[in-house]
């Protein structure tokens, strides 16, 4: 198995662990289980169609990332007894999902903005005199405030290549500040990979319910 | 926000729409990453796989209003294939008539009304 896939597959774990630790044994077994066994389908499933391990393993993240919010619903819901036909409607996951979606845009686009303009000022204005370095620290920045604007930009069209750039972004501010390594790409990656699926998924889950005569 | 009785959310609609699907193939019982393939799909909705979170949840939901209803495979099939035991989900009757019911009243919401004659 590939790291990407082992990352992937440890951190659907990870998280399944953690927001069904306070759950009745039964249910909690049942989920775990039965996201172990999804992870694992998916996988097979995607390699065996061609898939490159790294997209799978992006894959996995994003299903993840995007049913944090239902996940978290769901375990308060089974904790107060209420069970999956909780009154916690998709509204609730949708309303926690905009909230998501509208921190993650702002903060990566105002980050994009930031780094643009101070890669700039140091790499060309008051800063650049400093050391025979700061021009290349300026363009590094730069080109990180442009590849985390150019993310949120192509999101909704193209989610995987703005996860990819923001990434990317990410990566190349941690050459200028490298103690944010251990922040910026996962959570950049986490904020906009939820942010961009869920305005993609959006109208789906806003459509009308449906009246099912038979069940009531 | 408490849900109206006897409704089925968009998701849960696909969900028995496509386990109908792979019933009409022979396949009585889904899991839950097959569920996600086939509603990726066949749904108009969907666009790539269904979340874990909103899946799981939602086949909860189905199973507890009794529109489906589930099984841990057996074990030695799993370990025979050297992979996580799954789940199996079947759409039980009143899942069949929940969906065709729900599909009947989208269907007549959807139907554009008959413009009216005018006296000449």
């Amino acid at each position: 198995m590939s790291r990407a896939l082992a990352a992937a597959e440890g951190l659907a774990t990870a998280w399944t662990a953690f927001y069904t630790r306070d759950l009745p044994a039964e249910v909690r077994e049942r989920r775990r289980r039965e996201i172990a066994s999804d992870v694992w389908e998916h996988e097979h499933a995607a390699l065996a169609a061609g898939e490159h391990a790294v997209a799978v393993a992006v894959d996995i993240l994003l299903r993840v990332v995007r049913g944090m919010a239902a996940d978290v619903l769901w375990g308060w819901s089974t904790l107060r007894g209420r069970g999956a036909g909780s009154p916690l409607t998709g509204r609730v996951v949708i309303m926690v999902n905009r909230l998501v979606i509208a921190a993650g845009v702002a903060v990566t686009a105002f980050l994009g903005v930031y780094f643009l303009a101070n890669g700039f000022s140091i790499g060309f204005g008051a800063g650049g005199d400093q050391g025979e370095l700061y021009p290349l620290y300026g363009i590094i920045e730069m080109v990180a405030g442009l590849l985390l604007l150019a993310g949120v930009g192509i999101g909704p069209r193209r989610p995987r290549l703005a996860v990819a750039a923001i990434a990317v972004g990410a990566v190349a501010i941690s050459v200028t500040h490298v103690w944010l390594l251990v922040l910026n790409i996962p959570a950049t990656i986490a904020v906009i990979g939820a942010a961009v699926w869920r305005m993609r998924s959006a109208s789906r889950q806003e459509g009308p319910p449906a009246t099912a005569a038979a069940t009531s | 926000m408490r849900r109206k009785p006897g409704t089925l959310l968009p998701i849960e609609l696909d969900i028995l729409d496509a386990a109908l699907t792979l019933r009409r193939r022979g396949e009585d019982e889904f899991h839950g990453f097959g569920i996600a393939q086939e509603v990726a799909a066949s749904s108009e909705r969907a666009r790539g796989l269904t979340s874990h979170g909103t899946l799981y949840k939602a086949l909860g939901r189905l199973e507890d209003a009794g529109l489906l209803e589930s099984r841990w495979e057996d074990p030695t099939i799993a370990v025979e294939e050297r992979r996580p035991p799954r789940r199996l989900y079947a759409v039980t009757g009143a899942g069949e008539r929940a969906y065709h019911a729900a599909r009947a009243t989208t269907r007549a919401a959807s139907t554009p009304a008959r413009p009216r004659l005018e006296p000449s």
